[in-house]
């Protein structure tokens, strides 16, 4: 007789019997808690940070001046499904040499933010893969303990359709609790005016819905894959356990132990150090200012003549200073940009290095999806970069505007035989508020259809590593001993 | 030896072998000792760069002091010494500020950021802590998960009760077995940790740090214990093991991994009131160093907010309370000096020495008027008096003082969990 190919009945067959098992049921309940509980964690905190947003909004007008404009990285209208830059900066400083990140609290690593946010990133990486290998262990170990394995083989079945059936059925089953964790989460979440979801935000959940089932499929079929290994169900569920403790847990914690090697962790107390050693570093040279404007006094002999040599001095001597600002300047933006740049390198390494694991790996999609965590900071970054090269030539136009309302900052006064020299090396432009029509108002954005574009390759890795599981599993079952 | 009694050192030994040759315990030990070497390798290397800065900020401090030409633009730096302890557990190592400069009423105290300045809470090293934590804790539960389940399934539960075996010895046996292979890569580990610092750190440990390292190490073995009671609970109260593994595997998830994080989020939840950092901005605007009211207002701000910064975190550490993984990681970072306690003390002292300092200030002033503003040529400033701006030296009774609720915690859980164990395992049916 011709083996014949029912992998539907299988599926509904197994669909039946695995939702009306303990483990998904239990699994399931709390999953769809978790997701209403985080859900609602995350309104609640969204409604904080919406708060502090506008504070800080207020505080940034405040502070921008001709000196340095400060721009904003706002809350997330997702972040109860991607968080993870809250410990990120949330305020640049934009300076005509370049960013900085402010010292206050906003700049992120805040005492009180520990721990990490409990969103649909999480949720699905943790709680949802554990549950796929949960219900997958013991497919097939489990049926031929029981012995049915054998029995279901001595009917004119291809071993891969029952295999595929079966996973399909496991697969569908773990769509209830993503569902329903999903459906409750955004009852949830559309309750409160905290987040309002547009066409491109539910764009997004649905491109992370197609995610998220590829990267549980991904997990059904390794666990599929170990149990097909061994020989016992207990043996495959212990070292799926394993491998779900290290590549889940342990791996993603360990980014910045992988990064140490390669990236030390740029220190801000260093930066902050360096800068302050340049600006002590420079000085206004008096003592030699004061002896070369002597020096024009006492060899001359008119008033007017000597006035003139004094005018064209104190012009060399200021334009000599500004030389030596200019040089202070660009080599404090230096310091501040090479500990920018290191913490773009560690944070990226951080997250690279641990690609391995495919939490983090899904968590590297859904944010370039989403354009939220690491990938949103990158872009603040970008954006603020350009900006600050558009502002170069506004902040100088400004300052010439202004030159009445500025202040001396470094000035020097030399008195001798009657005469008087003043000069005046930098003015400080502190207070001054930027002028509308030279400064465009900057505003952060997250467009979902690019992110779509970006987040593609890792769409393509989760799709490749789940069908390399589903192929070995395929593979190994053919040979499968079902006695 | 009393009858009974006769059955606990074989049920040991057999406990003991079994677990030792286990593949699960190779590979859960190989795990735990890799991690700690390398996370412990890059901690100190991060700690000697911390130190040398500290060191390199002093000075240049001192310079800077040495340097100022007038009362006004004078600044005492108190710095904080990174903590050698604090690659047994960072706790607020990283995100703790790493200095104060005090300006005496002509600027606001500003504090220098800690290494996780910028950086997800994610990218801080795993320390010592933190993989006891982790690995030991899923450790104790592999172990000990099939205790009771796995062997009545073999039959051989049924067969050592029927000759005579008391019950409380069964389990006794499970868990000193466990206990002692568990011992074998906590050891080892512990050695390792203690090698690597000593020959990468050049700081040789005293009195109080080795107490510290000692009662952390004990500390480690109350925290293994509680799970592996967890795990002979489970393994009575399921009757096959990849049914006891699933619930444990559960417990572990909740209580280890996802508990933790939504205790600090349910913290932040209802804060009391904003951040007067903001009041103050709304009030006063920006800073503005000749105002004398502003600087006053801000100045009180700043001090407000970081208080207000410690009261959530502490609201955060007493939900976290409700695994036993929060008491253990608090514990080992108050004996280590980079606990909650240790923050507010390096605030309390920077705050008495900017009072100290400002009011030195104001005699100084009064005393020479004509420096408060001016430079005269390269004349020095009168800097007799000076406060003192070295940092306060860690109190070992006073840590061990802060960690008793957390020790009695740990107690109650392995109490708990030991008490449910017996309880289930009495009334258990051993037929397979």
């Amino acid at each position: 007789m011709r083996a014949t190919s029912p992998v539907l009945p299988f599926t509904l067959h197994v669909l039946r019997q695995v939702l009306l098992e303990a483990r998904l049921l239990l699994g399931a309940l709390l999953v769809v808690l978790l997701f209403g509980v985080a859900t609602w964690l995350s309104v609640e905190r969204q409604e904080i940070e919406l708060a502090l947003h506008a504070e800080r909004a207020a505080e940034a007008r405040a502070d921008s001046d001709l000196e340095a404009l400060t721009v904003l990285r706002p809350p997330h209208p997702l972040s109860f499904v991607s968080a993870g830059g809250e410990h990120l900066p949330r305020t640049l400083r934009i300076r005509p040499e370049g960013l900085e990140i402010p010292d206050r609290a906003d700049s992120g690593a805040r005492l009180e933010d520990a721990g990490a946010r409990l969103d649909w990133v999480y949720l699905i990486t943790v709680c949802l893969s554990l549950l796929a290998l949960v219900l997958s262990y013991d497919l097939p170990t489990g049926e031929r303990e029981a012995g049915t394995l054998r029995l279901i083989l001595a009917h004119p079945v291809r071993r891969s359709s029952y295999l595929l059936g079966s996973i399909l059925g496991r697969i569908l089953a773990l769509l209830v609790p993503l569902v329903l964790g999903f459906g409750v989460s955004l009852v949830v979440a559309q309750l409160s005016p905290a987040f309002e979801l547009g066409i491109s935000e539910l764009l997004g959940i649905g491109f992370l819905f197609g995610l998220a089932v590829l990267y549980l499929s991904g997990f059904v079929f390794f666990g599929v894959w170990v149990s097909t290994l061994c020989r016992n169900a207990s043996t495959a569920l212990v070292w799926l356990a394993l491998f779900w403790v290290v590549t889940v847990v342990l791996l993603p914690a360990n980014g910045a132990v992988l990064a140490g090697f390669f990236e030390p962790p740029p220190l801000h107390q260093e930066e902050v150090l360096e800068i302050e050693q340049l600006q002590r570093n420079y000085e206004a040279p008096m003592p030699n200012h004061q002896e070369r404007i002597r020096r024009v006094i006492d060899g001359g002999s008119e008033p007017a003549t000597i006035r003139h040599n004094l005018e064209l001095l104190r012009d060399e001597l200021v334009a000599g200073q500004k030389r030596q600002i200019e040089e202070r300047d660009r080599r404090i933006a230096s310091v501040r940009e090479e500990y920018l740049r290191r913490r773009e390198r560690r944070l990226a390494l951080a997250r690279w290095l641990t690609l391995a694991s495919p939490a983090v790996l899904f968590r590297e999609t859904t944010e370039r999806l989403l354009t939220s965590g690491l990938s949103d900071h990158r872009r603040f970054l970008e954006e603020a970069r350009r900006y600050q090269q558009t502002l170069r030539a506004a902040f100088e136009e400004a300052r010439d505007r202004h030159r009445d309302d500025a202040i001396p900052a470094i000035s020097w006064e030399s008195r001798y035989r009657g005469f008087t020299v003043t000069g005046v090396a930098e003015w400080s432009y502190d207070g001054i508020p930027p002028d509308r029509d030279l400064f465009p108002e900057h505003r952060h954005t997250r467009p979902v259809l690019s992110g779509l574009a970006r987040a593609g390759w890792g769409g393509l890795a989760l799709g490749g590593l789940a069908a390399a599981c589903l192929f070995a599993a395929l593979g190994r079952f053919r040979r499968y001993d079902a006695r | 030896m009393t009858g009974s009694s006769r059955f606990l050192g074989p049920l040991l030994i057999k406990e003991l072998r079994l677990h030792l040759l286990s593949r699960r315990f190779g590979v859960l030990s190989l795990l735990m000792l890799t991690m700690m070497v390398v996370n412990t390798f890059i901690l100190t290397h991060d700690w000697r760069q911390q130190q040398d800065l500290f060191e390199a900020g002093q000075a240049r401090a001192e310079t800077a002091l040495k340097e100022a030409g007038t009362y006004s633009e004078l600044r005492l730096t108190v710095h904080r010494p990174p903590e050698l302890l604090g690659l047994l557990g960072r706790g607020l190592e990283d995100r703790s500020p790493r200095s104060a400069t005090l300006a005496g009423g002509y600027d606001i105290t500003r504090f220098t950021s800690g290494p996780a300045h910028g950086q997800p809470t994610a990218l801080v090293p795993v320390d010592f802590s933190r993989i006891v934590v982790l690995i030991m804790s899923l450790l104790a539960l592999v172990l000990t998960h099939d205790g009771i389940n796995g062997e009545r399934l073999q039959g051989t539960l049924q067969l050592g009760l029927a000759y005579g075996t008391p019950r409380r010895h069964v389990l006794a046996g499970k868990y000193l077995g466990a206990l002692l292979a568990s011992l074998v890569p906590f050891l080892a580990a512990s050695g390792l940790w203690l090698a690597i610092v000593q020959l990468r750190t050049d700081a040789l440990f005293d009195g109080p740090a080795l107490l510290a390292v000692g009662l952390a190490l004990l500390l480690s073995l109350l925290y293994l214990s509680a799970f592996l009671w967890l795990g002979l609970m489970t393994s009575c109260v399921t009757s096959h093991p990849t049914t006891s593994l699933i619930l444990g595997l559960l417990l572990w998830t909740g209580l280890v991994v996802v508990y933790p994080a939504v205790a600090f989020q349910g913290a932040i939840l209802g804060s009391p009131a904003e951040d007067p950092w903001f009041q103050a901005r709304r009030t006063h605007g920006s800073i503005d160093p000749t105002d004398e009211d502003a600087v006053a207002a801000f100045e009180s701000a700043t001090w407000a907010s970081a208080r207000r910064s410690a009261n959530l975190l502490r609201r955060g550490q007493t939900l976290q309370r409700l695994s036993p993984a929060a008491p253990y990681e608090l514990a080992v970072a108050e004996l280590a000096g980079t606990g909650l306690q240790s923050h507010l003390d390096f605030l309390a002292r920077t705050r008495q020495t900017q009072a100290t300092y400002e009011g030195w200030l104001q005699d100084k002033v009064e005393e020479h008027p004509q420096r408060e503003r001016t430079r005269i040529g390269l004349v020095p400033l009168d800097l007799e008096g000076l406060p003192e701006s070295r940092p306060p030296r860690r109190s070992l009774v006073r840590s061990l003082r802060s960690i008793l609720p957390d020790v009695a915690l740990l107690l109650g859980y392995n109490l708990s969990f030991l008490f449910v164990s017996f309880l289930m395992f009495r009334r258990y049916d051993p037929r397979p």
